[in-house]
């Protein structure tokens, strides 16, 4: 035979969207993904950056802020909060907060952060947050962003040539 | 033949295959199919082989003389070339494109080194129709377990190969997560990543969740890569590439040219050369760096008989000894002879009602009997 014996997929098929399904608010069904690119698997990629957008600045905006990295470890796990300088009445002063582990993501356009507490439950952050949304596994990654990364480097010549397709 | 009744449905609900119609119109077709013989299949698939061993003797050629010229290969990309050559970095896959009637020798009309799509319909759509037709039949593709196997002997170990295609394309992005699928069948750690969204920090390519990016599967253009703002960092060798830089030699239509030169009146070659002058009769002027059929023409002396329009050619041309493709019911095929890890794996089908095949022509199955 020439023919492959069995043709099996492991993504693509019915099991290709494996997004979570939460309750954020009642009747706005919410997903939970931990960046961008996990989003990208179940809706548009636009929806997925300006929902994660919108989620990181809510983290900075309402984020609980402590004066000691310990307060903030006692509620939220070691290794699990941050320094910032966040504004504070003439200047700015340094304050720990937790990290943002990913974000929820609702139909509707809802959006929240979300972060892990020290027994390991997924919290929803944000001005309407604090339900438990799900547990914290190991094998994901956190959600944040590094900085100091340049993106948009790659992409430009196919917008150049048309979107027709590259073979 | 009758498609099945509830086609778009199945290939949709249980493979995934999103982009079976393009532009309201439709991609995978089963209104017909292709029968070959055994006989037929052979000439197919020791061609494709011959050719593959043609191709890595004329990379071999153009490092070891640095004639980069020719092909008209940027100075900063040759030593990321020279590299990827001399450590013998694997291949994936390309596909030839090949002109066959079925009875004389197929001839190589160009090859896709690089980028080459219509994959996961070759691989899957195919494979599935066949299985619900006509289980006992054979098809020339063992596309999909040569994928998976091709991935296991990669040596890749315990990297994670993150898979990565122009944002918002659906074709393009599904030929990406169908390798990628093979990569996890095969045991390998994954991500996905638009090629927009890749990020630099200055040391590494950085993923969207900060952490830094050792293989990279890159559906996209070396020769487009190399021209944008974090093309020196690729070339600086910040990251291992799939498929690998010494695939710019090929991925090029000059090579069409030095394959003519170094093996004249192979039977699976068409005379090409660089000077329009140099082939006699009707020619096909294809330019250096193209895709999609975009740029071609086909010329009678200096008269051009058929055109696509198209954004290349700035690079240069090479013109190619006019071939008419066989027609069957008014449609003209072209073979795309896939080749995993530089061994034939099977065939897939591209139609089109115009003998230029483009990004529109649509893709048939085939089975042998």
């Amino acid at each position: 035979m020439r023919k492959s014996q069995v043709v099996t997929l492991a993504l693509l098929g019915t099991a290709a969207v494996a997004a979570t399904v939460y309750n954020l608010s009642g009747s706005d069904e919410s997903h939970l993904f931990r960046n961008p690119s996990e989003c990208g698997a179940a809706f548009s990629r636009v929806a997925c950056e300006t929902s994660f957008a919108d989620a990181k600045k809510e983290h900075e905006q309402t984020a609980p802020q402590f004066r000691r990295k310990e307060l903030c470890e006692q509620e939220f796990g070691a290794g699990n909060c941050e320094q910032r300088e966040v504004a504070s009445g003439s200047g700015v002063t340094s304050m720990f907060l937790p990290l943002m582990m990913g974000y929820m993501m609702g139909r509707s356009g809802g959006f929240a952060p979300v972060y892990r507490d020290r027994a390991d439950n997924l919290t929803a952050g944000g001005r309407n947050g604090g339900q438990t949304v799900g547990r914290y596994d190991a094998g994901r990654q956190t959600a944040t962003l590094n900085d100091d990364v340049r993106r948009g480097g790659f992409g430009r010549s196919a917008t150049a040539h048309g979107s027709s397709g590259i073979s | 033949m009758t498609p099945r009744s509830d086609w778009a449905a199945h290939v949709e609900r249980d493979l995934g295959f999103s982009f079976h119609t393009i532009a309201g119109k439709p991609y995978w077709d089963e209104t017909a199919c292709y029968r070959f013989s055994e006989a037929q299949i052979d000439a197919l698939d020791d061609a494709t082989n011959e050719l593959e061993q043609l191709c890595l003797a004329a990379v071999e050629r153009v490092v070891s003389e640095g004639c980069y010229d020719r092909l008209a290969i940027p100075e900063p990309a040759r030593a990321a070339i020279e590299r990827s050559w001399k450590m013998q970095e694997r291949n994936i896959y390309g596909r030839f494109d090949l002109r066959y009637d079925g009875r004389d020798p197929p001839k190589l009309l160009e090859y896709n080194a690089d980028t080459p799509t219509a994959l996961f319909e070759a691989a899957v759509v195919q494979w599935d129709w066949l299985e619900a037709h006509w289980p006992e039949r054979d098809q020339f593709n063992s596309i999909h377990e040569k994928l998976i196997d091709a991935w296991r002997r990669f040596g890749i170990g315990r990297q994670t190969v993150h898979f990565s295609a122009v944002k918002g394309h659906g074709e393009d992005e599904g030929t990406v997560e169908y390798l990628r699928d093979t990569a996890v069948q095969a045991g390998l750690k994954t991500e996905r990543i638009a090629i927009e969204e890749i990020g630099w920090d200055g040391r590494h390519f950085i993923d969207l969740s900060g952490r830094a990016i050792d293989v990279l599967f890159k559906l996209y253009p070396w020769e487009w890569l190399i021209q944008e703002e974090f093309g020196a960092y690729l070339l600086s060798g910040a990251v291992k590439v799939i498929e690998p830089a010494w695939k710019l030699v090929l991925s090029n239509k000059a090579i069409l040219a030095i394959l003519w030169e170094m093996a004249e009146g192979h039977p699976n070659l068409l005379p090409t050369a660089f000077d329009a002058g140099a082939i006699a009769g009707r020619t096909v002027r294809k330019p250096i760096f193209g895709r999609e059929g975009a740029n071609v023409e086909v010329r009678d002396g200096d008269t051009v008989v058929q055109s696509v329009p198209g954004s290349y050619g700035a690079e240069g041309f090479v013109y190619q000894a006019y071939a008419g493709l066989p027609s069957f019911d008014g449609n003209y095929p072209v073979i795309g002879s896939w080749i995993i890890a530089s061994q034939a794996a099977g065939i897939g089908i591209r139609e089109d009602a115009n003998e230029i095949t483009t990004n529109a022509s649509r893709f048939v199955p085939h089975y042998i009997g």
